[in-house]
Formats: structure tokens, C-alpha cells, sequence
């Protein structure tokens, strides 16, 4: 094991025999690939003996997207009281610099499931899909059926008027903040979205804000064991998830799939049937050109994260390479008068 | 020198990939080297293309700003077609085709409301040049 890391790993194991008021030794510990909002380990112990896996997240120097970690670890809290979603047991909040050099969350180790997206196109998963495809939306769809209140996110999360006026105004400042270069494509989508806003939601939930492929843990059989990465949560409107689900971006080598699993319109029958919602297609249509936008934003953010940042995590690169090109693809494939609509179909 | 230094970018980046990432022991190591490989091969892409995908821009631009009678800032825009970059290091040819892309927007703006057929000719360029700066890579 890499000195350093093992150093690291016994760090966290006395901080945790902290916590627990239980002796916890270091048995193995690993960075898991992926996170680029932050660090993110998992790490095997014993307490008091007993086998116990914990998944860590650090602060980075620099990330993909500027949330707060408290909040993020709040709505981790009310989720998983709520049992409306599979999510990690949080275990504790750490903002104290001191422990590990930066803040810290800590959360108990689901211990089956990948996040793969590319392993969802493998010959073992392709029974499994329909199941899958089933269980994501239904749970989306479940996710939606619960007012903010019942979740008790209203606590520590603003309650907006108007969701879509207020999720349009942030991710056109980042654009407008980060880009690097001016973007006629993303600007012509934001006068698009200026011009069709569609009028505020009557049912306010807890948006996730990122409900993709590879932010979820799933089986062989289909099960989903959790929904990760809720860093952006927010109560809005429940048609933003769905459209961001369904973003040609995380559809893999076909374009039609909705998460490289199913085709969206039955996808987006999976939701209402669960949600217990019909979806208003020209809201819909708004989302899915907002969903695009935001993805642009994070992009664009993330490429100057790169340039000007303290971080040169790769991955912060590519998101303003082939990320932004694709995206800008998807938006004009949607927006362009003369669209083939060879990379992304027509809205739903 | 190897006159081709984008070809000799993609070739590391499959070094990395077929050599250097299977010796790698660690998860987090071979994610990392393989994102590293896919970022040398979005440059090796953007290399050899990059001054000559800019220039075309331009001159598109030029084009449409020739024919964009009655807009707002017809001079400047007008002004814009007879300009060049500073020299042809890509730094001075993206800061012209910036102020080209800060005209765009403006235009476009004004064109959505005051005229159809610029419009079109609008995203037609924006669809060309999206084609024009495609990369080969895969997806998430």
C-alpha cells in the first residue's frame, strides 16, 4: 500500500476511534476514481473486532462544482432517514480543517454495486436492463411523489417561487462568470429558455440535481443499492431531474437511450406511473433544453477550474474539451432551424 | 524535429493506454492514467486543427457580418471583417476570434427578433463550425 495513503488511512481509523468511542484499526484503504467534486476513499476497518467499511469525501483544493459540503450531507440525512431512496448511511460531518487538513464527510460503505456506465453496455448487464431502467425512474419518480416538507429539506434548503426562473439565473451567471471563451451556442439556449419560461411549478420537491449514470450503485440483477453525489440538491421542480436523466450526454453509444438503458418515452412512463404526476411536455421541453444548459455551465466551470484553479485533475480538462463539444452538439441538434437531429432527437 | 507533433501526441496517449496503464497497481492509478491517455488525445485532436478551425470561423463570421445589413453595431461588425489576429500563434487567434464569437452573440440577438433568414445563416455557421471542432472520443 502506498505509504502515504496507509498514513492516511490510520489518520482517519484514530479519528474514528474517536467518534465511536471504539478502537478502530486500519485494514486496507483505496481512492476511488470518479471524484472530481471531491476525494473520495473507501476504507476497511475493524471496530472493536468486527469488520466495518466506510466511504470518506475530502474537500480537493479545487473541484468540479463549488457546493457545500454541509449541505450535501444534510439532504444525505434526510434522505436516508426517509427510506424514499437507497442512500449511504451518513456517519459523521467533520468542518474542522484540524483532522484531516481539509473538511471532511464520512459515510458507511455500501457494500454491493458499481457505478460503471460503461459496464452498462457489457453482455452480462443486458437482461438486467429493463429492470434497472424500472427501478431508476420508479425511484425518481418516488423521490418526486414527497413534498420537500416531508422530507425535511425546507429546513435547511431555500424554497424558491419560481424554480426554473431561479435554476436559469445560477447557471447562466457560472457561464457567464467562467467561460473562458464567449459561447454563442449556450447563449442563444438561454435566450431560448428566457423567451419559453415555462410558469412555476404547483408541486415542489427535492431535486437531486444530478441523477445520471454513474451516480448510482447497481447489481447484475438490476437492484440499485444507492443514489450518490447529491452535492447539488435543491427543492424545485421534479420535471429538472427527469429531463437531466434522460440528456442524450449519459446515453452511451445510442443516442435514443435514455441512460443507456431504455428509450426515454418509456423511461418517462416509468416516472409518471410512479410519481403519480403527468408531465407537461412543453415544461418538459424547457427542462430538457435547461438540462443541456446546465451541463454546459458545469463544463465551462470546470475548464476554468482547470486553467485557474489549484487543482489540475484531468478530468476537470476534458470536461472542457469533448464535454462542451457534445454538449453544444445536443443543443444544437434541439435549437438549429435545420437540425438533423443526428446527435440528440427531437424533445419529448 | 518530427514535423507532426499531434500524431506524436496521440501515439503517447496510446503508450499510456496499452503500456503504462495495465502496469499501474492501484484503481484510482489506471482511472487516472486512462483519463490522462483521453486528454492527450482530445489535444492531439485539437493540434493540428486548431489555428486553421479558428481562421475558418473568421471568415465565416466575416461573411455574415457583411450581410448583415441593419443591424446595431454595423460598424464595428464592419470594421471586424478587415481586421486580422495579431500574428498566427493560437493565442492571438483566439482572442480575434472571441471578439468575432462577442460580435455573434449580438448579432444573433438582434437577428432572432428582426431577421429570420440571418437567423438560420446563424446556427447554420454555429452547426458548421460545432462539426468543424468535433472530437473523436468517447462519451461518459
Amino acid at each position: 500500500m502506498n505509504p502515504n495513503l496507509q498514513l492516511f488511512g490510520e489518520q482517519i481509523a484514530d479519528y474514528l476511534s474517536g467518534v465511536w468511542a471504539a478502537e478502530c484499526n486500519l485494514e486496507t484503504i483505496s481512492q476511488i476514481p470518479g471524484g472530481a467534486s471531491r476525494e473520495t476513499y473507501r476504507i476497511n476497518l475493524k471496530r472493536d473486532g468486527n469488520p466495518c467499511g466506510v466511504v470518506l469525501r475530502r474537500d480537493p483544493p479545487s473541484s468540479l462544482i463549488d457546493t457545500e459540503r454541509a449541505h450535501e450531507y444534510k439532504t444525505y440525512q434526510a434522505v436516508f432517514k426517509s427510506g424514499v431512496m437507497p442512500v449511504p448511511e451518513p456517519i459523521v460531518l467533520e468542518e474542522d480543517p484540524g483532522a484531516l487538513e481539509r473538511p471532511f464527510s464520512i459515510m458507511a460503505l455500501v457494500p454491493t454495486g458499481s457505478p460503471s456506465p460503461a459496464a452498462l453496455d457489457e453482455v452480462a448487464m443486458q437482461a438486467a436492463k429493463p429492470t434497472l431502467a424500472q427501478n431508476k425512474w420508479s425511484l425518481l419518480g418516488k423521490l418526486a411523489s414527497h413534498s420537500a416538507t416531508e422530507l425535511g429539506v425546507d429546513e435547511f434548503m431555500d424554497t424558491p417561487t419560481h424554480p426554473a426562473q431561479r435554476e436559469l439565473a445560477y447557471w447562466t451567471g457560472v457561464i457567464r462568470d467562467d467561460a473562458l471563451h464567449p459561447q454563442p451556442i449556450a447563449e442563444a439556449a438561454i435566450r431560448w429558455l428566457e423567451r419559453n419560461m415555462p410558469a412555476p411549478t404547483s408541486h415542489l420537491c427535492l431535486v437531486h440535481g444530478d441523477y445520471r449514470t454513474g451516480n448510482y450503485l447497481y447489481t447484475e440483477e438490476g437492484e440499485i443499492t444507492a443514489i450518490l453525489d447529491w452535492e447539488m440538491a435543491h427543492i424545485g421542480d421534479p420535471l429538472e431531474d427527469l429531463a437531466w436523466s434522460l440528456d442524450p450526454l449519459w446515453s452511451g453509444p445510442d443516442p435514443r437511450m435514455a441512460g443507456r438503458l431504455i428509450r426515454r418515452e418509456a423511461a418517462l412512463k416509468i416516472w409518471e406511473d410512479s410519481s403519480g404526476l403527468i408531465v407537461d411536455r412543453t415544461a418538459f421541453r424547457w427542462w430538457q433544453i435547461f438540462a443541456s444548459v446546465k451541463a454546459l455551465a458545469i463544463w465551462i466551470s470546470s475548464a476554468e477550474d482547470y486553467v485557474n484553479g489549484t487543482t489540475k485533475e484531468p478530468i476537470l480538462a476534458l470536461a472542457g474539451w469533448p464535454m462542451m463539444d457534445r454538449q453544444s452538439r445536443i443543443l444544437l441538434d434541439r435549437l438549429s432551424p435545420e437540425s438533423t437531429n443526428s446527435y440528440a432527437e427531437p424533445l419529448l | 524535429m518530427i514535423p507532426a507533433p499531434g500524431q506524436t501526441l496521440a501515439d503517447i496517449a496510446t503508450r499510456l493506454a496499452t503500456h503504462l496503464l495495465p502496469e499501474l497497481g492501484s484503481e484510482y492509478g489506471q482511472a487516472d492514467a486512462g483519463l490522462l491517455a483521453t486528454l492527450l488525445l482530445t489535444i492531439s485532436q485539437d493540434y493540428e486543427r486548431a489555428v486553421d478551425n479558428r481562421m475558418t470561423d473568421v471568415e465565416e463570421m466575416r461573411d455574415l457580418f457583411e450581410s448583415a445589413t441593419g443591424a446595431p453595431n454595423l460598424n464595428a461588425l464592419l470594421e471586424y471583417t478587415q481586421s486580422q489576429p495579431q500574428s498566427l500563434h493560437l493565442r492571438d487567434v483566439n482572442a480575434h476570434h472571441a471578439q468575432g464569437f462577442e460580435y455573434l452573440i449580438e448579432l444573433h440577438t438582434w437577428a432572432e427578433h428582426h431577421s429570420a433568414d440571418l437567423d438560420t445563416e446563424i446556427w447554420a455557421f454555429l452547426r458548421r463550425h460545432n462539426e468543424r471542432n468535433k472530437f473523436d472520443i468517447p462519451g461518459p
